[in-house]
C-alpha cells in the first residue's frame, strides 16, 4: 500500500520531467477484445483506452475511427456494436497512426429475443425512476400505482402494471396508449413530470414488452447472477481529458452475458465532482473524488473517480512525513494539488491532543510542564503517557458505550455501570478488538453479573439487534433491507434476515440472556426458514451450537471487508471529527472513502497488530497529519476531507462542560485523583497482603466469638410516602439513595424520617395508599460477621439494601421468604422499600434467629484450601471490614475514583440541559449520528447566561478571589488556552481587574468572556 | 350545445381540413392542451405559475388578436430549446402549432360549456378509429352482455363490441368507431341497442348509446375526465347511471339524454353501479373500500356500507370493493372485490346501523346484519351476478363459484378459465353464464349443471387456441 503511494509520487514526478511528450498515447486498448453478439437485440458497448508513456490513461472511445470489415455483419454507432448479421469480421478500431482489431462474431439473428420482463422491463423501469421510493416504489405507491422499491418483487409489479386498476396501465394491441408509457412521456398529465422519451433505451424495452404480450417471464428464464463493470474499480481524469465511458455486462445462471450499459442505472456521489449520462458516459467537473455508483436490477458497484484539475500557482511543498499516514494522506493531496498545512505549536498540540485522547484540558501545570519541556520527542511521549491514563479508558469507553445504549432506564440495576466499567476496562487493558467484538456477540448469562450480556438486553427484537450490531461493527445500516432490498447498497432482504436468523435463539428476559436449541428466522415475503449469516465460515458449528459464534467468526476473521476498517475509521473520526468514510456508520460502496489506500493501511495495521485499537490511535496521533494546524492558505481553504490541515472542532457537550469545570476550578484534576488513588490502593493492597500471616490468629478468635455471637437491632425509622405515575414508576423510582451508613437527619423529596418505637418484630407493620411506596430502616448491630435469615412476609414489592448494596428485590405478588442476610461486625445498615399497587398494604419483619447462622463459621472451621474462591473472598471482605482503617481507606479510594462529576468520564450521560443542549446523546440509537454536531441557538444561550456557566464561575470565583491579578489572569490563560495570555491580553485584562471597584465581579466577567471565546470553546 | 357537437362531429366525419377559417377551441385546441402543457400546468402544478387546465387561466396566457404577443404561442415557436414548450420535450406538430396561431388571430373564442372548468371535464365526445380488421394478441375481456333473448352475446374490444352468438363462438358482426376501452355495457331492455360505458384511461371517458346493429353512436351522453367504469340501468329502462375513475357518478334520463345529476362522494375510482329491485336507490361501489347508496331520483347519499373496512368481526380487513348488484327477489344488496367474501346486506339496516359517532365504539363490537358467503378465491374478485337463486362470482383465481343465496352454500364450480376473470354475465331466457377472462377467452356455461358450453377467443382474426375444454 505504501509502496502503491509511493509509486503515484514517482509517476507525478516523472510526467512532470517529461512535459509535452507524456501527452502521446503509447498504446491503444479495447475493451472487450472480442465482441459476441448472440441475439437480435444485443449490442456491445466499447471502452477504448489510451495508455499514455506516464503510465496515466485516457478515455477515447469518442475520439477512435471505428470500421467494420464486414458491414452486412455488424456496425458500429457512437462506441456500440451492433449486430446486422449473423456471421464473423473484424472492427478495425483506429486512433492516429494505432488500430487494434476486435475480432466479432454474430449469430441468432434469425430467432426471435423477446424483452425478458425479470431483467429488462425491471431494470427500464428502475433506470426511469418509475420505482423509486419518492415515486411508484414508496410502500404504498403513489396515485394508486404501486411498483416494488427498484424491482425487488417482479410477481407484484407484474400484478400493478398489467392487472391492477381493470387493466388500464398497458395496452397490448396498441402499446402506445398504454398509460404506462403515456404517462412518463407526458402525453396526458404526471404528477411524477416527464421521466421517458422515446430515444431513451427503456422506451424501446418498455414498448417492445407491451408489444410482445406484457407477458411475465417463462418459468425457465434465466437469471442475472451478477454484473460486471468496467473500467474498475478507480479512474483518474486529469483536464482537459475529463470524459471516460462505462461498459456494464449482467451474468446470467445459464453461463450467458449481455451488455446491459444502457439499462444499468447510474448515480454519483458528488455531482459537483463528477456525472453520468443515462448512457453511462463519466463527465469530470471539480477536482475531487466521487464515486459513480452503477446499479442493474439487484446489483450494485461502484467506480471511484479522482477529478484532476490544474490549480493555478500550485507547487508542492514536503511537510515532515512521521509514518505511513502522512505518506499516504499527502500521496492524495499531492494528487489533487492542495498543500498540507505546517506543524502546529506546542500549546495547541497539547490542548488538543489531551481533548482527544483523554476529554480533558491540560491543567495549566500540565500546560506549562508540556511547553518546557526539552525532549524532541515530547509529543510522542506525551502521547504514549495519555493512552496509559484512566481518563483516555473511560473517556473512549464513552464512545463506545454511546453506540451500546448503555444507559439506565434500559440497563437498570446497575447494569449500565456494569456494561461501562467492562468496556473501559476493556481500553483500560487494551483488549484486542477482535476479542472485544467476540465476547460481546457471544455474551450470555446474568447480565447482573455477566457484563457483556447486557448488550443483548437493549433491544426489544431480533431485527433491532441485527440493525444495531451492523450499524456497530460493519458499519452498514442495513435497516433498509428488513422491507426490500437495499436501495444503496448490495445488502438484500435475504442478507437482512439471514443475520437475523443469527439472533433468532437468543432469549432475554429481564437480565437473563440466553441461547436455547431452537428458534427460526423466516424471509417474511418467501416464507423461506433463513440460513444464519457466517454458517458457511464456521461449518463445524452444528445445528445446536450458538449461531452466534458461526456470525463472530465471519466478523473478525481477517478477510472480513468491515471488521477493521470500520474501527479504524471511527478512531478517525475521534480524532479528525470526520470518518475517512462519513458517516461512520454508512460503510457502503456509494459512499467512498476520501483517501481509500489510507483506509486499508489503517485496517492492514489493525489487523497486524493484533487489533491494537491503541496501537492505532497512537500511530494517528504521532502523524504530521494529526498534528497540523489549522490555519488554511489559498491552496488547502477549500479542503474539507483530505486533511491538509486540522478542521476547527467544537467541544463535544462532556468535553465543554469539563473544561469549563477545570477553567472554574470547579472540578478536581482527574490526573492528580487518580495518582493519588493509586497510592491509596498500594497502600491498601500491602495492609491486604499482611492477612494471611495473622489469618489462623484471626481465625481461631472468629471462631471463639461465634459460640456468643449477638445480633442487636436498633427500633425502626421511616418515611414516605412516595409516589411517581403507577406502580412500576413508583417502584423503580428512588426516592431515598441507599447508602453504606444511612443519615435519618436528612430530608428526601420534602419528606423527614419519622422515628417508629412500636413498630415490633413478628408483627405485621401495616402503611397505606396504593402506587405509593415507603422506605424503613434500622441498623442491626453484629457481634461478629453474621449471616441470619430474615423472614419477610409482604405484598406488591420490596427492595432490600444492607449497607448500601442491593441484597434483594420482590417486584409484585404476595411474598412470604426467607432471605439470607451476611452483616459484618458491628453496625450494618438496612433500608428496605415497601411499594404498594393496591389493597393490602403491609410488611412482616422477623429475625427468629440471631444468633447467625453457623455458615460462615463453617467456612471458618475447614481449612484453606477447601474453601471456595467465593468463600475466601468473604471472609476477606469480613477481615477487611472490621478493620475500621481499611475501611476508611476503601472508601477514600472510592471517593477518588469516582468521576460522576466529570461528564466525559461518567458511565452514563447525565442529561442536564447544558449537555443536551451540545448534543449529548442519550444512548437510544448505534447511530454516531445521536450525537448532534449542528449549532443551535440553545447553545448561544446556554453559553451566554445559563445556569451551568454561571454556577460554575460564582464557585470558581469564590474559591480563586484571593489570587493576584496577575496570577489570576496567567493561570486562566493556561487552563483555557494551555497558553500563557499574550503581551497586550494580560495588559487589558489587568487593567480591567485593576480599574473595577469590584474585584470579585471583575474576575467573574473576565472568566465569562475567556469561556466564551471561540478559542476557548473549539479544539484547534 | 348538443346541437353544435353534433355539427362539429359531423364536419370531422366529413373529413374536412384541420386547417380551415373556423377553428374550434374545444375540439382542435384543448386535447392538444390536455395531452402536451397541463402536465406541468395544471390543476395540480403550475410551474412558472401558468396553468393552463381552464379557459380562464389560460387567457392570461393570450393577447386575443395577437398571436405575436401571446405567451402561448410565442412559448411554442421559441427558438431558444432551453425556454421553448413543452420543456424538455418535442415541440408540438406545426399543424398544432399553426391552429394556436389561427385560433389567437381569429378572436382566442372560447367554445366551451364553462370557462372556470377544466378542459378534461367538458370535453367534446372524441371521434374514434377504427379496431384492427385482424387483432395480433387478444385484448383482456373487461365487458360483456347478453341481449335479452339470449341469442347474442355484446363483448367488450378494442376500438369496438363485437357480437357473437354465444352456443356456438361465431362472431356475429363488429361495431365499430368506439372508445379505447369499454368497461361496461348493457342492452336497453326493448332491445336493438346497447348503453356502453369506457373512454381512454387517464384521460377520457364516454357513455354513449349505440345502435346494436351498426354500432353507430346514437347519443352521446356525457363524456368523463377518465374511464367510465361502471353503468347501470333501471328496471324500467328510464334511467341510466353510470359511474366513473375520476370518481363521479352521474344518472341520465335514457330517453332525452338529460342528466339527472351528479354525485361526488367517492375519494377513489367508483368501479361499479346497480339499481336496487324498487329503483329507488343505486349502490356504488369503490376502490376506496366503500360501497355508496345514493338516492336513485336526486344522487343524494343515502347511507355507505363499510363493511369491506372492518378492523372487527367476520373478515376483518381493508379492502377495494369491485362490483356490487341487487338480488331482484329480496331487494338486498351484494358487493365483492378484494378479501373472502361475498358481502349481503340490506341498506336501510345499514343506515340504522351506522347510527352516530357518539356510539361507534359499542358499535364495533355489534355483528351487524350483513351476511357473509365465503367463496375462498385466493385473490381480487371482480364480477358478480345473480339469477333466481343463484350467486355467481370469479376472479383471480380462473375459478367461477355458485353459491345458493340464501344457504349460502356453493352450487357449483366451473374451471377451466386459464387467466384471471373479470366480467360475469347471466342469460335467463337461455340459462347461460358467460364469462371473460384477462387472456381474452370467453367462456358460456349451462348454470344448472356447470357445463361448458362454448369457449372462444373474441379476438376477430386471432388464431383460434386448442379446444382445452376437456381438462
Amino acid at each position: 500500500m505504501i509502496q502503491g503511494a509511493l509509486r503515484l509520487l514517482l509517476i507525478a514526478t516523472l510526467a512532470m520531467g517529461l512535459g509535452l511528450g507524456a501527452d502521446e498515447i503509447e498504446r491503444l486498448e479495447v475493451y472487450p477484445s472480442t465482441v459476441t453478439l448472440a441475439s437480435k437485440r444485443s449490442q456491445a458497448q466499447l471502452v477504448v483506452t489510451g495508455y499514455l508513456a506516464n503510465g496515466e490513461t485516457r478515455d477515447l472511445t469518442h475520439d477512435v475511427e471505428v470500421t467494420t470489415e464486414d458491414a452486412q455483419v455488424a456496425n458500429v454507432l457512437n462506441g456500440v456494436v451492433l449486430p446486422i448479421g449473423n456471421g464473423d469480421t473484424r472492427l478495425n478500431v483506429r486512433f492516429d497512426s494505432q488500430t487494434v482489431k476486435v475480432p466479432t462474431s454474430v449469430t441468432h439473428q434469425a430467432e426471435p429475443d423477446p424483452i425478458c420482463f425479470n431483467t429488462e422491463t425491471q431494470a427500464a423501469l428502475t433506470k426511469q425512476g418509475c420505482n423509486a421510493g419518492s415515486c411508484h416504489g414508496s410502500p404504498d405507491g403513489k396515485a394508486g400505482f404501486s411498483l416494488s422499491l427498484f424491482a425487488f418483487d417482479s410477481e407484484h409489479d407484474l400484478i400493478s402494471l398489467v392487472r391492477d386498476g381493470a387493466n388500464r396501465r398497458v395496452n397490448v394491441l396498441d402499446p402506445d396508449a398504454s398509460l404506462m408509457l403515456k404517462k412518463p412521456l407526458l402525453r396526458i398529465p404526471h404528477v411524477g413530470g416527464k421521466k421517458l422519451r422515446p430515444t431513451d433505451a427503456a422506451y424501446q424495452v418498455l414498448r417492445q414488452w407491451i408489444f410482445e404480450g406484457a407477458k411475465p417471464d417463462p418459468p425457465e428464464s434465466a437469471l442475472c447472477t451478477n454484473i460486471e463493470v468496467y473500467p474498475s474499480p478507480h479512474r483518474i481524469l486529469s483536464a482537459p481529458h475529463l470524459k471516460q465511458q462505462i461498459r456494464v455486462v449482467a451474468q446470467f445462471d445459464d453461463g450467458s452475458s449481455r451488455d446491459v450499459t444502457p439499462l444499468a442505472t447510474y448515480g454519483t456521489s458528488n455531482k459537483n465532482v463528477a456525472t453520468i449520462t443515462p448512457a453511462g458516459l463519466v463527465k469530470g467537473r471539480e477536482r475531487g473524488q466521487a464515486a459513480i455508483t452503477v446499479r442493474y436490477l439487484q446489483y450494485l458497484e461502484s467506480i471511484y473517480f479522482t477529478i484532476v484539475q490544474p490549480v493555478p500557482g500550485f507547487e508542492w511543498e514536503d511537510q515532515p512525513e512521521h509514518n505511513y499516514v502522512d505518506q499516504l494522506v499527502n500521496a492524495k493531496l499531492r494528487q489533487l494539488k492542495y498543500l498540507p498545512a505546517e506543524t502546529c505549536q506546542d500549546s495547541t498540540f497539547v490542548r488538543r491532543v489531551y481533548l482527544d485522547l483523554t476529554g480533558l484540558l491540560p491543567t495549566a501545570v500540565q500546560a506549562v510542564q508540556f511547553s518546557n519541556d526539552q525532549s524532541p520527542q515530547k509529543r510522542d511521549q506525551l502521547i504514549d503517557h495519555l493512552l496509559e491514563t484512566e481518563s483516555h479508558a473511560r473517556f473512549w469507553a464513552l464512545k463506545t458505550a454511546d453506540l451500546m445504549r448503555v444507559n439506565p432506564k434500559l440497563l437498570p440495576d446497575g447494569r449500565a455501570e456494569l456494561l461501562f466499567d467492562w468496556i473501559r476496562d476493556n481500553y483500560r487493558e487494551n483488549l484486542a478488538h477482535d476479542r472485544f467484538a467476540y465476547q460481546i456477540l457471544t455474551a450470555s448469562g446474568d447480565s447482573n453479573r455477566a457484563a457483556p450480556a447486557n448488550y443483548f438486553c437493549t433491544t426489544k427484537s431480533v431485527e433491532e439487534l441485527t440493525e444495531m450490531t451492523s450499524q456497530i461493527f460493519m458499519g452498514s445500516r442495513i435497516g433498509c433491507a428488513k422491507c426490500h432490498n437495499h436501495p444503496f447498497e448490495n445488502w438484500t432482504q435475504d442478507d437482512y434476515y439471514s443475520i437475523s436468523a443469527v439472533f433468532a435463539r437468543v432469549e432475554q428476559e429481564g437480565a437473563m440472556v440466553q441461547v436455547s436449541g431452537a428458534g427460526e428466522k423466516m424471509h417474511p415475503r418467501t416464507g423461506q426458514v433463513m440460513k444464519p449469516w457466517g454458517h458457511d465460515v464456521s461449518p463445524d458449528i452444528d445445528e445446536v451450537s450458538d449461531r452466534r459464534i458461526g456470525f463472530a467468526n465471519w466478523l473478525i476473521a481477517e478477510q472480513n471487508p468491515f471488521f477493521a476498517r470500520v474501527e479504524v475509521n471511527r478512531i478517525w473520526s475521534h480524532l479528525f471529527g470526520r470518518g475517512i468514510v462519513d458517516p461512520v456508520d454508512d460503510f457502503r460502496s456509494s459512499n467512498p472513502p476520501s483517501n481509500v489506500e489510507l483506509l486499508n493501511a489503517l485496517a492492514d495495521d489493525l489487523k497486524q497488530q493484533g487489533f491494537d485499537r491503541r496501537h492505532i490511535i497512537r500511530t494517528i496521533c504521532r502523524s504530521q497529519t494529526y498534528q497540523r494546524a489549522t490555519n488554511t492558505t489559498l491552496f488547502n481553504a477549500d479542503d474539507s476531507e483530505l486533511c491538509s490541515h486540522m478542521p476547527l472542532r467544537l467541544l463535544t457537550a462532556e468535553q465543554l462542560q469539563d473544561a469549563i469545570g477545570y477553567v472554574t476550578s470547579t472540578l478536581p484534576d482527574a490526573s492528580a485523583r487518580q495518582g493519588d488513588a493509586d497510592a491509596l490502593r498500594g497502600q491498601f493492597e500491602q495492609e491486604i497482603d499482611l492477612f494471611p500471616h495473622s489469618q489462623a490468629d484471626w481465625e481461631k478468635a472468629f471462631l471463639e466469638e461465634a459460640a456468643t455471637a449477638q445480633l442487636g437491632q436498633t427500633s425502626w425509622f421511616s418515611i414516605g410516602p412516595f409516589r411517581q405515575g403507577n406502580y412500576e414508576e413508583t417502584r423503580k423510582q428512588d426516592f431515598v439513595p441507599a447508602m453504606s451508613t444511612m443519615d435519618t437527619t436528612l430530608q428526601h423529596h420534602g419528606k423527614s424520617w419519622q422515628s417508629q418505637p412500636d413498630w415490633n418484630d413478628d408483627e405485621q407493620i401495616d402503611f397505606s395508599g396504593s402506587n405509593t411506596a415507603y422506605y424503613v430502616h434500622r441498623s442491626l448491630q453484629a457481634s461478629q460477621a453474621m449471616e441470619v435469615m430474615l423472614h419477610l412476609k409482604g405484598d406488591d414489592g420490596v427492595t432490600i439494601w444492607i449497607n448500601g448494596e442491593h441484597v434483594f428485590e420482590q417486584s409484585k405478588s404476595f411474598l412470604d421468604q426467607q432471605i439470607p442476610l451476611l452483616l459484618y461486625k458491628g453496625s450494618n445498615d438496612l433500608l428496605m422499600k415497601v411499594t404498594n399497587g393496591g389493597g393490602a398494604f403491609y410488611v412482616h419483619y422477623n429475625i427468629p434467629d440471631k444468633d447467625g447462622t453457623t455458615h460462615i463459621p463453617d467456612i471458618v472451621t475447614r481449612s484453606a484450601e477447601n474453601r471456595t474462591m467465593e468463600e475466601s473472598q468473604l471472609l476477606q471482605g469480613i477481615r477487611i471490614t472490621a478493620r475500621p482503617d481499611l475501611v476508611a481507606l476503601q472508601r477514600k479510594i472510592a471517593k477518588l475514583m469516582d468521576r460522576d462529576a466529570f461528564a466525559t468520564q461518567r458511565p452514563y450521560p447525565e442529561q442536564t440541559d447544558f449537555l443536551k443542549a451540545f448534543g449529548q446523546p442519550e444512548r437510544e440509537s448505534p447511530c454516531a449520528c445521536e450525537r448532534a454536531s449542528e449549532p443551535t441557538l440553545d447553545q448561544a444561550l446556554q453559553m451566554l447566561n445559563g445556569q451551568e456557566v454561571q454556577r460554575r464561575i460564582e464557585q470558581g470565583v469564590a474559591t480563586l478571589s484571593k489570587q493576584e491579578p496577575a496570577e489570576f489572569i496567567d493561570q486562566l490563560y493556561l487552563a483555557a488556552f494551555s497558553r500563557h495570555p499574550r503581551e497586550k491580553e494580560r495588559a487589558t485584562a489587568e487593567a480591567y481587574l485593576v480599574k473595577s471597584a469590584n474585584q470579585e465581579e471583575a474576575m467573574k466577567d473576565l472568566m465569562w468572556a475567556i469561556i466564551n471565546t471561540q478559542e476557548f470553546m473549539f479544539q484547534h | 350545445m348538443r346541437s353544435v357537437t353534433t355539427s362539429l362531429l359531423l364536419l370531422v366525419l366529413l373529413g374536412i381540413s384541420p386547417l380551415r377559417a373556423e377553428v374550434s377551441f374545444m375540439r382542435d385546441i384543448a386535447p392538444v392542451l390536455q395531452q402536451r402543457c397541463t402536465g406541468c400546468h395544471g390543476a395540480k402544478k403550475a410551474k412558472g405559475n401558468y396553468r393552463l387546465h381552464t379557459f380562464e387561466y389560460l387567457k392570461e396566457a393570450i393577447v386575443s388578436g395577437e398571436p405575436e404577443e401571446s405567451d402561448l404561442y410565442l412559448l411554442l415557436v421559441e427558438e431558444d430549446a432551453e425556454s421553448r414548450m413543452p420543456q424538455d420535450d418535442d415541440a408540438l406538430s406545426p399543424t398544432d402549432t399553426e391552429l394556436i396561431r389561427q385560433w389567437i388571430e381569429g378572436g382566442a373564442t372560447f367554445d366551451g360549456e364553462n370557462p372556470s372548468k377544466s378542459f378534461a371535464s367538458q370535453a367534446f365526445p372524441r371521434t374514434h378509429p377504427s379496431p384492427p380488421a385482424v387483432y395480433r394478441v387478444p385484448v383482456p375481456i373487461m365487458a360483456m352482455a347478453y341481449s335479452n333473448d339470449g341469442v347474442e352475446l355484446a363483448v367488450a374490444g378494442h376500438h369496438e363490441v363485437t357480437i357473437w352468438d354465444p352456443e356456438s363462438g361465431s362472431l356475429l358482426r363488429r361495431l365499430s368507431g368506439l372508445p379505447l376501452r369499454i368497461q361496461s355495457m348493457s342492452w336497453t331492455p326493448r332491445g336493438g341497442q346497447l348503453v356502453i360505458g369506457g373512454g381512454t384511461a387517464g384521460e377520457y371517458g364516454e357513455l354513449a348509446l349505440i345502435d346494436a346493429m351498426t354500432g353507430e353512436r346514437l347519443k352521446v351522453f356525457d363524456t368523463f375526465e377518465d374511464l367510465v367504469l361502471g353503468i347501470g340501468l333501471d328496471k324500467q329502462g328510464k334511467q341510466l347511471a353510470a359511474v366513473s375513475a375520476d370518481r363521479t357518478g352521474r344518472a341520465y334520463d335514457l330517453e332525452s339524454g338529460k342528466r339527472l345529476w351528479t354525485s361526488n362522494v367517492h375519494s377513489d375510482w367508483a368501479t361499479s353501479v346497480s339499481f336496487s329491485p324498487d329503483n329507488c336507490f343505486i349502490i356504488s361501489t369503490s376502490k376506496d373500500q366503500t360501497v355508496k347508496v345514493l338516492n336513485a331520483t336526486d344522487g343524494a347519499l343515502f347511507t355507505t356500507f363499510n363493511g369491506h373496512r372492518r378492523n372487527f368481526g367476520d373478515f376483518p380487513g381493508r379492502f377495494k370493493v369491485f362490483a356490487g348488484c341487487f338480488d331482484p327477489a329480496s331487494g338486498l344488496a351484494m358487493s365483492v372485490g378484494e378479501g373472502k367474501a361475498i358481502r349481503i346486506w340490506d341498506p336501510i339496516k345499514v343506515k340504522e346501523e351506522n347510527g352516530t359517532a357518539g356510539d361507534m365504539e359499542q358499535r364495533f363490537f355489534k355483528a351487524g346484519h350483513t351476511r357473509y358467503i365465503s367463496h375462498g378465491f385466493s385473490g381480487p374478485t371482480f364480477a358478480l351476478a345473480v339469477d333466481a337463486d343463484s350467486v355467481y362470482t370469479g376472479g383471480s383465481d380462473g375459478l367461477i363459484r355458485a353459491f345458493e343465496f340464501t344457504s349460502g352454500k356453493q352450487r357449483l364450480e366451473m374451471s377451466g378459465h386459464q387467466d384471471w376473470i373479470y366480467t360475469l354475465t347471466l342469460s335467463r331466457a337461455t340459462k347461460r353464464l358467460a364469462t371473460g377472462a384477462h387472456d381474452g377467452e370467453v367462456r358460456v356455461w349451462d348454470t344448472q349443471d356447470g357445463t361448458l358450453i362454448e369457449s372462444f377467443m373474441a379476438a376477430p382474426g386471432y388464431p383460434v387456441r386448442e379446444d382445452t375444454s376437456s381438462d
